[in-house]
């Protein structure tokens, strides 16, 4: 087991390297010179001069493989480098949003179990009955309704004509409910329809005729039997969402005015802080792979096959 | 002589629907079954085994019914029984011992987990006792290292040692009668005997009725006291085994016999029972397509299940027409 988790960190640096090159490219192809957006965003008048001068001292006229040797070599030594927009450290940034992503990830993620489980579950045993049918129809609509939409709706209703929770920011718990609400909204469709498949799937299997045929309750099969060996795609599919959410939370966080990862990555990549960028999908990138990571030992934990024959 | 029937099975029809036809692929089906006595029912695949015992504890699958008939057990009509009230019957009076052993187990859940949650079901004991009793089967079985059976996964242990496993939990409930879906198809000649000789031990030592369910002639020669053959899902003759084995009447039966012990080379025809995939309006003999000795007679008759000789019951017009002679 353990063996198998170092074989999977040691697969990071290939991904890393991969990752940090393919956005440094990327980033060199946006219009606009950095330089410019860092002089206007310090209050500085664009001269040319002024530019030159701080390409200069940004290291932005070396060749792009020297620049991105020496933010390699700098990265190795952990320094992300320091943000044109804020002149703190990336490193400082980025924890400063995380918290406030990782709070709206867990409650998000909390929000989507307690949701899709029991509705997949009752849409699996009563299959094709009304409440089935309910069911899909949540399904369809959290599938199919846009994020942004969903949010504003919440926001409408929730907290301006019910005046309920807070409308923006962060602060109480209750500031913490709507934007995690939307967030999970998204994925809850998805898992109880996987849910359910999986569900349906396993009903009827021999070994659910064999659980009956022992006289075991309609209740202890399907908690015990069928729920057990039906919950596994969805834990992957949850770790994997896991890691959307912590990177991607992008648009919930701009409309609720949540400080997040989301809402940092997006003001650095409109203000071409490119230390900051490439911070932040470097981070992002560590952070998905040991989700994916935490998703197969969780796994491993649930399902004796691979625990007892994979990891051997 | 013969004792009150523990299990009697009446006129027992099950229809199951295809989104195409719906078929009957069991017809008229009668038995009973002692205690301490074991019925064999052989057949081919498709003649209504599994459906017959799968019945019996209201396991049929969804788009199978019971369209007409009763199964009564101790003074009471299973097929009218609530489902709690089945419930209390499965695993605790009627036990079933599964096809495929490899896949009736859970494979994310330990046999202890398995064989203690069956016990606790129908006993008022905690989990220790349970426990102890469930060593204490499995030492009964021949298990070796029983402590070490109980905390495994199924996909550790081989088809064999499952077999026995499935038949501990079985015997741990004392159960009046023991249905035996093809308990041996998926094992090695080797683990079959054992498996043979531990139902036989049931039997004897604790006077439990087994419906013992093979297409296999061999297995149902060494364990049952009677045999009853299925054909399209008729049962088209029934006797003792050692009439049957030595006398066989029906014409399938006699292919059956002669095709499985190699005494000739004739050729049992590969087409499929027609009477399976549609309903036997005429009652006409599943067997006419392929029997070799039908004739116009055989048509022209309504078929019945008759007992031609005492406990020797045969569906076949042409064999009680000889006898008529």
């Amino acid at each position: 087991m353990s063996w198998f988790i170092v074989k999977r960190l040691a697969s990071l640096v290939p991904i890393l390297l991969g990752i940090s090159i393919i956005t440094f490219i990327l980033l060199h192809l946006i219009p606009g010179d950095p330089a410019v957006a860092y002089l206007r965003l310090s209050n500085i008048p664009p001269t040319d001069v002024a530019v030159a001068e701080l390409r200069l001292k940004l290291g932005l006229d070396n060749p792009l493989h020297i620049q991105y040797f020496e933010w390699l070599g700098k990265v190795i030594q952990l320094d992300l480098g320091m943000s044109y927009v804020s002149k703190n450290t990336v490193w400082d940034e980025i924890l400063l949003h995380l918290i406030p992503t990782i709070q709206l990830t867990m409650t998000a993620l909390f929000f989507i179990v307690v949701i899709s489980l029991p509705i997949g579950v009752i849409s699996a045993i009563y299959k094709g009955k009304w409440i089935d049918q309910f069911s899909r129809i949540i399904a369809y609509v959290s599938v199919s309704m846009p994020t942004f939409w969903f949010g504003f709706l919440v926001i409408f209703f929730l907290s301006v004509k019910l005046d309920l929770f807070p409308v923006l920011g962060r602060g109480t718990l209750a500031h913490l409910i709507l934007p995690s609400l939307t967030l999970a909204f998204g994925y809850i469709g998805t898992y109880i329809r996987l849910l359910r498949a999986s569900m349906l799937e396993n009903l009827n299997e021999p070994f659910v005729v064999y659980a009956k045929a022992r006289g075991l309750r309609q209740r202890q099969i399907i908690s015990r039997h069928v729920l057990k060996k039906s919950i596994l795609p969805v834990v992957t599919g949850l770790g994997m969402s896991f890691g959307n959410m912590l990177g991607g939370a992008v648009i919930v966080e701009t409309i609720f005015a949540w400080p997040g990862m989301g809402q940092l990555f997006v003001s650095s990549i409109l203000n071409q802080d490119y230390p900051m960028i490439q911070g932040c999908v470097l981070f992002m990138s560590v952070i998905f792979v040991i989700c994916n990571l935490l998703v197969d030992v969780t796994y491993s934990f649930l399902d004796p096959r691979i625990r007892l024959e994979g990891g051997k | 002589m013969r004792q009150q029937p523990i299990l009697t099975v009446n006129n027992l029809n099950i229809s199951v629907s295809t989104p195409l036809a719906v078929a009957q692929p069991v017809r008229e089906v009668s038995f009973t079954l002692q205690s301490g006595k074991v019925l064999g029912i052989v057949g081919e695949s498709g003649s209504g085994k599994t459906l017959t015992c799968l019945s019996i504890l209201s396991l049929l699958p969804e788009n199978a019914k019971v369209e007409l008939g009763n199964i009564n057990f101790r003074n009471q009509n299973l097929l009218e029984c609530s489902e709690e009230e089945i419930r209390q019957v499965r695993g605790k009076e009627i036990a079933i011992i599964m096809q495929n052993p490899m896949i009736a187990f859970n494979p994310v859940r330990t046999i202890e987990s398995h064989f203690i949650e069956t016990i606790r079901t129908h006993l008022p004991i905690t989990k220790r006792q349970a426990k102890i009793m469930a060593v204490e089967y499995l030492e009964k079985m021949d298990l070796p290292n029983p402590r070490t059976v109980l905390k495994q996964y199924p996909f550790q242990l081989s088809g064999g040692m499952l077999q026995r496993v499935m038949i501990a939990i079985t015997m741990s409930l004392n159960p009046s009668i023991i249905i035996a879906d093809e308990p041996t198809t998926a094992l090695d000649a080797t683990n079959q005997l054992q498996v043979l000789q531990q139902l036989d031990k049931l039997k004897k030592e604790y006077n439990t009725g087994i419906l013992l369910v093979s297409h296999d002639l061999r297995v149902v020669a060494q364990l049952a006291d009677e045999v009853a053959v299925m054909y399209g899902g008729y049962i088209v003759e029934q006797a003792p085994v050692l009439e049957l084995y030595n006398h066989p009447k029906h014409p399938y039966t006699r292919v059956l016999f002669e095709s499985r012990f190699g005494l000739t080379r004739k050729k049992i025809q590969n087409d499929s029972p027609s009477s399976t995939s549609s309903i036997n309006k005429e009652n006409k003999c599943p067997y006419l397509d392929r029997c070799e000795d039908a004739d116009h007679t055989c048509t022209n008759y309504n078929l019945e299940f008759v007992e031609f000789q005492k406990d020797h019951l045969v569906r076949c017009v042409k064999v009680l027409e000889s006898i008529g002679d």
